[in-house]
C-alpha cells in the first residue's frame, strides 16, 4: 500500500511517499510565496516521477499543526477531500510529535519557533504527549528547536501505524495560538 | 449538444457553498452553509475564524451535495471555483479543495472571478440579453458596467469612494444595527419615513456615484440630535439614507438609458436583495420599456450556483486553470 504524507505547517513544504512501511520518496520544497502554488503540482511531481498512480494511495498522513494556519490549513484540505473522495485512510499527526518521534531521549521537549514564539510540547520516550501544547513567547533551553532535529519519516509512519483512521469530515487543524477575538 | 455539468464552489467570504449546475443556467442542486451567526458575536466577519471553518465544513457541504443531487463527481465535466477577489485565507480553502478535486477526477479546473458569479446568477433566472448593462452593487462595488457580450466588461460609471454596501454598513453602526448591518438598515427603513433632510449629490456629468458625503451626512445627524437631547428616529434615518443612497443609483441608470440606448439591464451583487432598488428600478424600466433582469433572492447573496453559471461561458471557451492556480484577494474583473 501507498501512503502520502502532507506537511504543510511552516514555509517549507515536505511531501513523503511510503511504499508499505519504507520512504521511498521525499520532496521538499522552501516557499516564499503561498504554499498554494505549489502543494497540488508537487504532490503530482512525487507521484508521477516514482510511477505511482494517484488512485493507488490507499493512506493520507497529514501534518495537523500547530504552525502557519493557512500552510496547516491547505494541507488539510487537500487531505481530507482527498480521503472522503477517494474513500481512503486518514491519519493525522501534530508538527511537534513529528520531531518527537526522530528523538531518542526519555523526556522529548520541542519546539517550533515562528516569529513571535515558540509552539512547544513535551512528549514520553513513546512519543505520547506529557503535557498539552502550548504557544509561548521564550521558551528554555531544554527545549530542543525544530530547525536542530532530523525528522526520521520511517519513525513517524512507525508511530501511526497502530493508531485508527480517522473520519475525514473531523480532520482539522490544530492552532493553540489564540487570535485576536479570542484574546 | 451533450449538457454541461459544472461542480461549482464558492468560499470567498463567510460562506461555504458547493452546488451543481446544468449548461449554466440550472442548478440541480446547491448548499449554502452560512457563518453569519457566528460572525454576528463579533459584529462583523472575522476572517481566520471564517477560513478555519470553510476547512471544517467543507467535505460535510459536498457529501451533502452529492447524496441529494444524486450525482457523483464522475459526472461532472469541470471543477469551478472563486479564486478572486475575497478573503484571501477563505478563498484558499476553496481553491485547494476544487484542485484536489480536479486532479482526482482529471477534470478541468475553472478560476471563476466572484464578481463575474454575481453578473452570471442572472442566467439561472432569465437569459443575460446582449448588449445591456450591468448595475454591480455589493459591499466592495458600486458599478456600471456594459456588456457586449460574454465576459466583455466596459466600466462607464463607478464609486469614487465608498461602495453602496459598505455605506449601508457603516450607516447600520452608527444606527447600532447588529451584523449583517445592510439587511438590517433595510429591515429598519421599511418602518421609517424619509424625513430627514441628507445631502443630495448633484452630479450630471457621467456615471460615478459617492457615498461617502451621504455616509457623513448620517453620522451628522445622528451627532447632533444626540447633543441637542432630541430622540433620534433610528427608522425615518435609515429610510432616508437608503431613498438618497438608491435614488443615486437610479438617475445615474437612467441617464445611461437615455444616453446609450439601452435595452437591457441585469443588477448583479449582494445589494441587488434590496427590495426597494429593486422596486425603483422596475419602475425606472417599465417607464423606458428596457428589461430588467434581477436574480433570485437565493442567487443574490454569495453562493456557488452563480459560480457555476459564470464559469460555463468558460468551459465552452475552455478556458481552464492549471493546479498552479492562487488565490487573489483583491484582482478585479474590470
Amino acid at each position: 500500500m501507498y501512503t502520502l504524507l502532507i506537511d504543510t505547517h511552516d514555509k517549507i513544504i515536505n511531501l513523503v511517499l511510503y511504499k508499505d512501511d519504507e520512504v521511498i520518496d521525499l520532496l521538499t520544497k522552501q516557499t516564499e510565496k503561498s504554499h498554494s502554488i505549489f502543494i497540488m503540482p508537487l504532490i503530482d511531481q512525487l507521484l508521477t516521477s516514482n510511477k505511482v498512480n494517484k488512485h493507488d494511495i490507499g493512506q493520507i498522513i497529514v501534518v495537523n499543526g500547530p504552525g502557519s494556519f493557512t500552510g496547516v490549513r491547505l494541507g488539510i484540505t487537500i487531505a481530507k477531500t482527498w480521503a472522503y473522495t477517494q474513500k481512503i485512510k486518514i491519519k493525522t499527526i501534530s508538527s511537534l510529535q513529528v520531531l518527537a518521534c526522530s528523538l531518542k531521549q526519555k523526556v522529548k521537549k520541542v519546539a517550533i519557533p515562528d516569529p513571535k514564539g515558540f509552539y512547544i510540547g513535551s512528549f514520553a520516550e513513546n512519543n505520547k504527549p506529557l503535557e498539552e501544547y502550548q504557544y509561548v513567547t521564550s521558551c528554555s533551553d531544554d527545549y530542543i528547536l525544530e530547525q536542530d532535529i532530523k525528522v526520521d519519516y520511517k519513525l513517524v509512519y512507525e508511530f501511526l501505524k497502530d493508531m485508527p483512521a480517522l473520519n475525514p469530515h473531523a480532520v482539522n487543524p490544530i492552532y493553540i495560538k489564540k487570535i485576536g477575538v479570542e484574546q | 449538444m451533450k449538457d454541461v455539468y459544472i461542480l461549482a464552489i464558492e468560499t470567498s467570504c463567510d460562506e461555504t457553498s458547493i452546488a451543481i449546475v446544468k449548461n449554466g443556467h440550472e442548478c440541480i442542486y446547491m448548499n449554502v452553509l452560512t457563518q453569519m451567526d457566528i460572525h454576528a458575536n463579533f459584529g462583523g466577519v472575522v476572517p481566520e475564524i471564517a477560513s478555519r471553518m470553510h476547512t471544517e465544513n467543507i467535505t460535510m457541504v459536498l457529501d451533502d451535495v452529492l447524496t441529494n443531487s444524486h450525482m457523483r463527481i464522475e459526472d461532472m465535466d469541470a471543477i469551478a471555483v472563486t479564486y478572486a477577489p475575497g478573503l484571501l485565507g477563505s478563498l484558499l480553502v476553496g481553491v485547494e479543495f476544487a484542485k484536489t478535486l480536479s486532479y482526482l477526477y482529471a477534470k478541468p479546473l475553472i478560476a471563476v472571478n466572484h464578481i463575474a458569479g454575481h453578473i452570471y446568477a442572472n442566467n439561472l433566472t432569465s437569459n443575460l440579453r446582449f448588449p445591456l448593462l450591468a448595475l454591480v452593487v455589493s459591499g466592495g462595488h458600486t458599478d456600471l458596467v456594459m456588456m457586449q457580450k460574454d465576459y466583455d466588461f466596459k466600466v462607464i460609471g463607478k464609486t469614487l469612494d465608498d461602495a453602496i454596501g459598505e455605506a449601508f454598513d457603516k450607516v447600520a453602526r452608527v444606527l447600532d444595527l447588529k451584523y449583517p448591518g445592510g439587511p438590517n438598515v433595510e429591515k429598519l427603513a421599511q418602518e421609517g419615513l424619509p424625513t430627514y433632510k441628507l445631502g443630495i449629490i448633484h452630479n450630471n456629468d457621467n456615471y460615478n456615484v459617492s457615498y461617502s458625503g451621504l455616509k457623513s451626512s448620517v453620522i451628522n445627524i445622528a451627532h447632533n440630535e444626540k447633543q441637542r437631547g432630541n430622540p433620534l428616529n433610528k427608522a425615518d434615518l435609515a429610510c432616508s439614507f437608503q431613498t438618497v443612497a438608491i435614488n443615486q443609483l437610479i438617475s445615474k441608470v437612467k441617464q445611461a438609458i437615455e444616453n446609450e440606448q439601452i435595452k437591457n439591464v441585469i443588477i448583479a451583487g449582494g445589494v441587488s436583495a434590496n427590495k426597494h432598488l429593486r422596486r425603483e428600478m422596475e419602475k425606472l424600466c417599465d417607464e423606458y420599456n428596457v428589461n430588467l433582469a434581477v436574480p433570485e433572492f437565493k442567487y443574490c447573496t454569495d453562493n456557488a450556483a452563480m459560480i457555476g453559471a459564470a464559469a460555463y461561458p468558460m468551459y465552452l471557451r475552455k478556458e481552464f486553470a492549471s493546479l498552479d492556480l492562487n488565490a487573489s484577494s483583491t484582482l478585479e474583473l474590470f
